[in-house]
């Protein structure tokens, strides 16, 4: 039987904003108030940095990149540097793990999938680099993924470049990987890629791969 | 009555499963589903939960150790045992 999902769609959102709501959403998970849920934004420029962090992977300092009106932020989740800003997708997932019987492992490749199927309606080729998470295009980073449990609910999830300013990618060393660049649709020239069909198509993709099926959402800005 | 600490079978990664922080002392009071450990596999953060409230009164294994799914890692006991 699937199981309930809703999906929140945050739009545009300081990188802050969109991260306190995350952390009610996932205490109201917690407290089986809301489903297991999908969150989907974009931030305003932010470079974030989580616990596994090498600082030599950010190039600028933190004062050079808030003059370059880029905010710099600690989060909970692992994985090294990364860059969220406009024309990004970043979808965070919230589930009880446990309920799907799988380990953070395969979570994150099943996370990898939805992508990876998402991206063959453009004609993409996404492909995942043995050692390495996140989805690749031939050799470059199109989509990041970072997560955390806690309570055995997932938070963060995965970002999709769909046509984000890739400069802002040079201030960082990505998840501290430096001889790998990153992509995005727009870099790979696919005219077609409206955010709210890609939301659709990932949404579709999850559900197929989860076995997750969408309600009404339950939470509603301005809920505490 | 005293309670095991293991670690989730969630926590299964393609790499080994690390500690890399206890958030309690021995002797500490904890409840039940208070963040005890913090771990971290495949770049996954994982915070591993109390599953009785009492105190804790053993560490199994040290910051920086690798463990597998469903070790024991702590033993929590109740309030009123010594």
């Amino acid at each position: 039987m699937p199981i309930d999902i809703q999906v929140i769609d945050l739009k545009e959102m300081d990188y802050r904003q969109a991260f306190a709501i995350q952390e009610e959403i996932i205490r109201g998970c917690d407290e089986k108030i809301y489903p297991d849920t999908i969150i989907f934004q974009q931030n305003h420029p932010v470079i974030t940095l989580g616990r596994s962090s090498d600082l030599s992977n950010l190039l600028k300092s933190e004062a050079e990149l808030r003059n370059l009106g880029i905010d710099v932020v600690m989060v909970d989740r692992g994985g090294d540097i990364t860059y969220h800003g406009p024309g990004q997708l970043v979808i965070s997932v919230l589930i009880h793990i446990r309920d799907y019987s799988l380990g953070v492992h395969q979570y994150l490749r099943n996370l990898e999938q939805a992508v990876i199927n998402t991206l063959h309606f453009y004609g993409v080729n996404g492909e995942r680099v043995q050692g390495k998470s996140g989805v690749w295009v031939n050799s470059e980073k199109i989509a990041a993924t970072g997560i955390g449990v806690t309570h055995g609910i997932t938070r963060h999830g995965i970002a999709i470049n769909i046509e984000p300013d890739l400069t802002h990618f040079s201030y960082i060393i990505p998840c501290g990987i430096s001889e790998y660049g990153v992509t995005s649709l727009e870099k790979l020239e696919i005219s077609d890629r409206n955010v709210e069909t890609v939301k659709k198509r990932f949404v579709d993709e999850f559900c197929k791969i989860f076995d997750t099926a969408v309600v009404a959402p339950v939470w509603k800005e301005g809920d505490k | 009555m005293k309670t095991e600490v293991k670690v989730p079978l969630f926590a299964e990664g393609a790499t080994k499963i690390k500690i890399n922080q206890w958030l309690f002392e021995v002797g500490d009071k904890v409840k039940a589903g208070e963040n005890l450990v913090e771990a971290t596999t495949d770049k996954i953060s994982i915070h591993i939960e109390a599953p009785t409230s009492g105190v804790l009164v053993k560490k199994l294994v040290e910051e920086d150790d690798t463990v597998l799914i469903d070790q024991v890692i702590a033993i929590i006991a109740d309030e009123k045992e010594d």
